[in-house]
């Protein structure tokens, strides 16, 4: 029953939105339109439980001296001051924009930045010839960053050319593939949990 | 009533439902369709084994993603990795670790940890604080995942589903903390970051061959196979089209675009 019920309600919202999607049909355009919105109040429902879990598991953190447990006594103030300031005047309000603005953004831009270093070290260990397809990605590779910075251009005039050419062709040809194999993938997973043959995420039956 | 706009991609659905629907009659009569190995997803095996040997939890999210829109698939596709995993750690006394970075995918997760469990007939070692909602802020998550797998010593990172600037950040950090590190996305500005970084990569379709891969169901394997027959019928259209197009006629070319 726990499996069987959600597999029937998953058949007939999925049958309803892919007919919603193709045809003109009043009805069933206005059923689609509810469900949406239903799906969007159950997501924000599912804010509070998400909420919930972040405090059991840094509140036990805490009562368990876990290591770097100050961490948690951190995240669970903060979340208490931003939730309270949030509730009880609003997300506009001077003090939440406060802590938004100086507290997440910052953090946020600081981590992405990072991204560029991170991105300097997997290069470095991928860049290592180990077999015959890391050599072509080594020299693809090199071949692209000489045609993309001024000192390829001063070595040979033909670097940009080149870069821009394995750019054009054999990247964009690869991603395409990639691309509309993926299209069809997601086609098929969605079909596959429609018509019930996936059910591994409705957990345990009875 | 049709809206005539779409449909190609009606006529596609159709076609993909028609040899879906071919491939599982196949499957019910005893054909078996063969599915090659996949890298990415025996290592999880893998994964499993260091994990016990060392008394070290493993780290898994089913990515950046919820359950709405059009990274539901790919949010699912981690989950039926999770499914597998929650089994196998289960059976074999690892702890498992799951990272969330939306609320709506925290009590199915809970619930597919809970049956891994059940599953694996060690109810009992099931714990609802494994199971964890980070952020739904893009690096909140990433760099809450970080911690976690620093601070319980994780021998394996396990990322399948959708991944967007973070990607980079998860699968490099782990690799500098010696975890084994799986990585699987459909994004193609992230699967770059992902190959380069991670010891084994699930590219692009791969990522939703985990149930059949990991189940050997001859029906979920038969749903790859009309897959490829997909593949197949896109790749001559795709030809025809070319073809038609040098003879002169843009017909075909025009009608694909809709």
């Amino acid at each position: 029953m726990r499996r069987t019920v959600p597999g029937i309600i998953l058949f007939v919202v999925g049958f309803l939105i892919v007919v919603d999607f193709f045809f003109k049909i009043p009805v069933i355009n206005n059923l689609s339109r509810d469900i949406r919105n239903w799906v969007t109040l159950i997501a924000n429902i599912a804010i509070g439980l998400g909420g919930a879990n972040l405090l059991m598991v840094h509140t036990r953190n805490v009562q368990r001296k876990k290591r770097e447990w100050e961490h948690s006594v951190v995240l669970v103030v903060l979340f208490a001051v931003t939730v309270i300031l949030g509730i009880s005047r609003s997300t506009n309000d001077r003090f939440y924009r406060f802590i938004f603005d100086n507290i997440n953004v910052p953090i946020g831009s600081t981590l992405f930045a990072t991204a560029a270093f991170q991105m300097a070290s997997a290069s470095y260990r991928t860049f290592r010839v180990r077999n015959i397809e890391s050599a072509m990605l080594l020299i693809t590779g090199v071949l692209v960053m000489l045609g993309k910075v001024s000192l390829g251009e001063m070595i040979a005039s033909w670097f940009p050319a080149l870069a821009q050419w394995l750019l054009d062709v054999w990247n964009t040809a690869t991603q395409r593939g990639i691309m509309m194999c993926t299209a069809i993938g997601l086609v098929m997973a969605s079909l596959r949990v429609i018509v019930g043959l996936e059910r591994s995420h409705f957990g345990a039956g009875e | 009533m049709f809206d005539t706009s779409r449909s190609v991609a009606f006529v596609t659905l159709v076609v993909f439902a028609a040899s879906l629907y071919y491939c599982l009659i196949q499957a019910r009569r005893g054909t078996r369709f063969y599915l090659r190995r996949i890298p990415g997803l025996d290592a999880v095996d893998e994964c499993v084994g260091r994990a016990a040997e060392m008394g070290r939890p493993i780290h898994m999210t089913p990515g950046y993603g919820g359950l709405t829109g059009s990274g539901a698939p790919l949010t699912i596709a981690g989950l039926e990795v999770q499914s597998y995993l929650a089994r196998q750690c289960a059976t074999y006394d690892v702890r498992l670790i799951i990272s969330v970075a939306y609320p709506e995918v925290l009590p199915v997760s809970q619930e597919v940890q809970r049956a891994g469990h059940i599953a694996a007939g060690r109810p009992e070692t099931y714990r609802e604080e494994d199971v964890r909602f980070l952020s739904s802020s893009q690096f909140a998550f990433a760099s809450a995942i970080i911690g976690t797998i620093e601070r319980e010593k994780c021998v394996a990172n396990i990322m399948v589903g959708s991944f967007a600037a973070e990607a980079i950040f998860l699968a490099e950090n782990s690799a500098q903390l010696g975890c084994i590190t799986i990585g699987g996305c459909t994004n193609l500005y992230q699967l770059p970051f992902f190959i380069a970084a991670c010891d084994y990569t699930l590219i692009g379709e791969e990522i939703f061959a985990g149930s059949a891969h990991f189940s050997q169901d001859p029906e979920k394997i038969a749903v790859l196979r009309a897959q490829d027959m997909g593949k197949l019928a896109l790749l001559l259209t795709l030809f025809v089209a070319v073809v038609t197009a040098l003879a002169g006629s843009q017909e075909l070319l025009k009608l694909l675009r809709q």
